[in-house]
């Protein structure tokens, strides 16, 4: 984002802060007020322990902090924070209910929402996580090939047999398999008929690219940094250079759990967004918070795999090193955590141009019955000074200089020359 | 026979079988009365039915044709007043001898004897065949002659009107044997027991018995000639080793089994 | 050499050392050249650690074995206990169900004929095609677990039993006819102890499929339990916790077993 839209987006921002907080009456202004009154009474929350999923990466830190820094304890909820063995685990479980609610992929609640991996359920989106932060890692053998970047790729892969090279993502409609196909098809590269597309869990990437098995993969941090420290492979390209901002994971939950547990559903969001903002404050927060999810019940590694990139320490094991101007952020001023409509549409498009769904669905219909602006912005009421967004749409722009701001999802999902 | 003397009839009994190749008839139109107190061997070679006779009698299965009566009462079940004392000895290795004759006297005397009554019924059985030194052993513990000891142990103790011994003692070697003939002949004298033996033993047939019946050879096997052995008793078989009535017995079932009914190969 | 009641006491010790030194020696033998090919095998290969390095973090693991640091990360000890409590409820169901159904299979043909194309279907699917299965139909991770041990541990429990009934000589049967004994009686007094040794067989293979089965179960499921601890240090690649695993698991189930074999010989009447 530049400075100018920044300065609008804060201005108008507080504008609707305050418009919000009028129609709430004038004595509820001060967030403290706010807190102690809703933790109270007939805004108490239904359930007051919420079992939250988590998958072992980088991003789950928002949820972990808002349980380890007691961010939940200040709205009336206590968080557990439930390691999952993989995000198909994930989906049954909150399908069943087994979980109150889980850190997951964008791309698999609105998968599951159309019956796509997955068996249909109504489900709902209470806030995004974190942007950024993913990456696609090729493997030592390409770069000793000469292959280094998505142009030298695309002459490897021409120059062999279609099947050679395997290409690894974490889940059929998650963010990881999207960012991996605009990534090789944008280098000219049909993800399914050129090469071979598959869904492995993290470590079983690491170790197959380790003994020679994967060419490449996309997946969430600590993973990309892993594979350069046990000099296995290098990264090709990040998440943010594929899409600056992109919307990774998600708060997601079941229609049914937020309609049943409107108080939990608004506290629980409270809590995640309060320990995001805290995240990213400083870079003191965000180093405590590497050495707290580093810990065996959480991501277990060490620390040092996790903290560079987090801090936006980059080097991508090609002895490119930088500061990323875009590295993983869990709250940006709020414009991590909106629910876009756009971003969970952009899903949408996505998988029709693979070839998921077979129709066009009803884009915008479908985002606002999963994007629950509505418990998110009486969450973002009662943390307090969170910048509200004007509109349910952002506008952004792709690698590949496409922009994307929800409009005409359908002409969006066939407008690219290579799909399924 | 006289028929409150008959303890057991057999009464034109035929038995014949389904096999895969059509319809075998083992007996044929057999016809015998054993008398109370009476000891009746059947001989034969192997095939002739002899086991097949002994079922019916037991009650194990049904005849085909004919009747069955035990004290004028058609048999249709087997039963302890008819106990059976098998080859394999039958007893149950996870018991010992002790609890395998329990096992028969509790229940064929449940609510006829006190506790005390049957520990000492089972113990008299046992000392009958002297066995008593090893009521607490198991049948893994003992040797064959032993165990069939206590087989007939547990039938003696049913108190049934007829011992029914199949082949009793054909696993065990002579010497065995010779102990165990000892301890029915023993049993004969002291109890007076009707008893039914098959063998195909022919001394032990003629020293045991009052009356040998030998079986022709099936199919369609009958009973082909019964000899009365008149031997006085208490038998002793040294004794008899010189008697020339014991040896034209003998001769007469030799015969009978090896010149008139030699076995089919 | 054996001891009887006349041997004397220095020569009874001199003989047991004996006897314990013949078993004793090949099997650490054995141990040890497993050891050295392990060392070859990590020495050669890029990653997989040697004996030494698994055994630091071995003694990192076992050293507090019973600590709890929160519902995601508890101590080793906690692992193994957990994967038992499922083992033992899934295996226990499995006994429950597969020992009467065994029995009426070996006793009554009709039910044989009408059960055994069905066991032949189900016998050989793997634990991991019957879980998502679990999962349908419980809704909840905890019974399809069980639910996973249950299904693919009661074949043996089944099998054996039948095999046991179909097994009793014909003799013992005739002896319950000849007594006139009831069905029940017949079932409790001869049936079942004459089936005794299969069945215990049958648990004793049942509960070794239990004891793999979980270790896959968990792995999918999550939770606390010695699988799911496995796919945790999977995912951090410490390939040295991965073998200390592996080797706890087998002892476990080791131990299980000759659990199994001392009660067995307890049970037995078979002196031949």
């Amino acid at each position: 984002m530049t400075q100018n839209d920044k300065k609008t987006f804060g201005e108008l921002s507080r504008r609707r802060f305050i418009a919000g907080s009028v129609a709430l009456g004038g004595s509820m202004m001060m967030p403290g007020f706010i807190n102690s009154v809703w933790a109270a009474g007939s805004d108490a929350p239904e359930k007051k322990e919420l079992r939250v999923g988590f998958i072992p990466l980088t991003d789950c830190s928002s949820v972990v902090m808002a349980a380890v820094k007691k961010f939940d304890e200040k709205y009336g909820i206590k968080i557990i924070p439930v390691k999952e063995s993989s995000w198909a685990s994930v989906r049954d479980k909150l399908v069943s209910g087994e979980l109150d609610a889980a850190h997951v992929l964008y791309g698999l609640v609105y998968g599951l929402q159309l019956g796509v991996s997955g068996p249909q359920h109504d489900m709902a989106m209470l806030m995004t996580l974190n942007n950024n932060g993913q990456a696609i890692t090729l493997s030592n053998q390409l770069k000793q090939a000469g292959v280094t970047d998505a142009e030298s790729l695309k002459k490897a892969v021409d120059a062999s047999d279609k099947g050679t090279y395997t290409f690894a993502q974490t889940f059929p409609t998650g963010t990881h398999a999207m960012w991996l196909y605009y990534w090789l098809a944008n280098a000219g590269i049909h993800p399914f008929d050129d090469v071979r597309n598959v869904v492995v869990p993290p470590p079983q990437m690491v170790v197959n690219m380790k003994i020679g098995n994967m060419s490449g993969f996309c997946v969430g941090e600590p993973w990309n940094q892993r594979a350069i420290q046990d000099d296995i492979g290098y990264t090709a390209i990040t998440s943010q250079e594929i899409w600056p901002d992109h919307p990774e994971k998600i708060l997601g939950t079941t229609s049914a759990w937020v309609a049943a547990n409107p108080n939990s559903a608004r506290a629980l969001t409270a809590a995640v967004l309060d320990a995001s903002r805290w995240i990213d404050t400083s870079d003191a927060n965000r180093i405590e918070t590497a050495q707290v999810v580093a810990a065996r019940a959480y991501i277990n590694t060490p620390v040092e795999t996790i903290q560079g990139r987090m801090l936006g320490n980059y080097d991508n094991g090609l002895g490119k090193q930088w500061q990323d101007a875009h590295s993983m952020r869990f709250f940006n001023d709020g414009a991590v955590n909106y629910p876009y409509l756009s971003d969970g549409m952009w899903f949408l498009t996505q998988h029709k141009r693979w070839g998921l769904i077979d129709t066009d669905p009803d884009y915008l219909a479908i985002a606002r019955k999963i994007n629950r602006t509505d418990v998110y912005k009486q969450a973002a009421t009662a943390v307090g000074g969170i910048n509200l967004p004007a509109d349910d749409m952002r506008t952004s722009t792709l690698m590949d200089g496409k922009v994307w701001n929800g409009s005409n999802p359908a002409e969006y999902a066939n407008s690219f020359a290579m799909k399924r | 026979m006289k028929n409150d003397q008959a303890i057991i009839r057999v009464q034109n009994v035929s038995q014949s079988f389904q096999t895969a190749k059509g319809t075998f008839l083992a007996l044929d139109n057999v016809s015998f009365d054993i008398a109370r107190g009476e000891t009746v061997s059947l001989i034969g070679h192997s095939g002739c039915g002899k086991s097949t006779l002994l079922n019916l009698i037991a009650g194990l299965s049904r005849p085909t044709q004919g009747v069955l009566l035990c004290d004028n009462q058609e048999l249709t079940e087997p039963g302890p007043e008819r106990a059976v004392v098998f080859q394999n000895h039958s007893l149950l290795p996870w018991l010992t001898t002790f609890e395998n004759v329990a096992l028969a006297v509790r229940e064929v005397f449940k609510g006829q004897m006190s506790k005390g009554e049957m520990q000492e019924w089972i113990m008299h059985n046992l000392e009958l065949v002297h066995m008593d030194h090893a009521a607490d052993k198991r049948p893994g513990e003992i040797s064959g002659g032993m165990k069939q000891r206590v087989g007939i142990a547990r039938a003696l103790a049913m108190k049934p009107k007829v011992l029914l011994m199949d082949e009793p003692f054909g696993a065990l070697d002579a010497l065995t044997r010779a102990h165990l003939q000892d301890a029915v002949m023993e049993i004969q004298v002291r109890l007076k027991t009707t008893i039914l033996l098959i063998t195909h033993d022919v001394d032990e047939a003629v020293l045991l018995s009052d009356r040998v019946m030998m079986m022709t050879n099936g199919p369609a096997a009958k009973v082909g000639e019964v000899l009365q052995v008149e031997l006085e008793r208490p038998r002793s078989r040294v004794a008899l080793a010189n008697d020339p009535l014991f040896h034209q017995y003998r001769q007469q079932v030799l015969q009978f089994l090896y010149e008139k009914h030699q076995a089919v190969v | 050499m054996t001891i009887n009641s006349k041997t004397s006491g220095g020569l009874q010790i001199r003989i047991a050392v004996q006897n314990f030194m013949q078993q004793a020696i090949p099997a650490l033998l054995g141990i040890l050249i497993l050891v050295a090919i392990w060392q070859i095998a990590a020495l050669s290969s890029k990653g997989f650690p040697t004996p030494l390095k698994t055994w630091e973090a071995a003694k990192v693991v076992f050293a507090e074995p019973f600590y709890i640091d929160g519902p995601n990360d508890m101590g080793i000890g906690w692992n193994v206990l957990a994967s038992l409590k499922r083992v033992v409820i899934g295996f226990g169901m499995a006994a429950l169900v597969g020992i009467p159904v065994g029995f009426l299979i070996g006793r009554f043909s009709f039910i044989a004929s009408m059960l055994n194309p069905i066991i032949s279907l189900l016998r050989p699917v793997s634990p991991l095609a019957w879980l998502p299965i679990g999962l349908l139909l419980f809704q909840r991770a905890e019974p399809a677990s069980a639910w996973t041990i249950f299904i693919c541990s009661i074949w043996p429990m089944i099998l054996n039993t039948a095999e046991g009934v179909s097994r009793i000589p014909q003799d013992y049967l005739n002896v319950s006819r000849v007594l006139k004994l009831n069905e029940f009686t017949v079932m409790r007094k001869i049936l079942f102890p004459a089936v005794l040794p299969y069945i215990l067989t049958g648990v004793r293979l049942s509960i070794g499929i239990a004891w793999l089965v979980i270790v896959a179960a968990e792995m999918l499921t999550g939770g606390v339990g010695i699988g799911f601890w496995i796919w945790n240090e999977w995912n951090n690649l410490n390939v040295e916790n991965i073998i200390i695993a592996i080797l706890l698991i087998g002892v476990v189930g080791m131990l299980l077993d000759q659990g199994l074999v001392a009660i067995a010989r307890r049970f037995s009447y078979d002196n031949r």
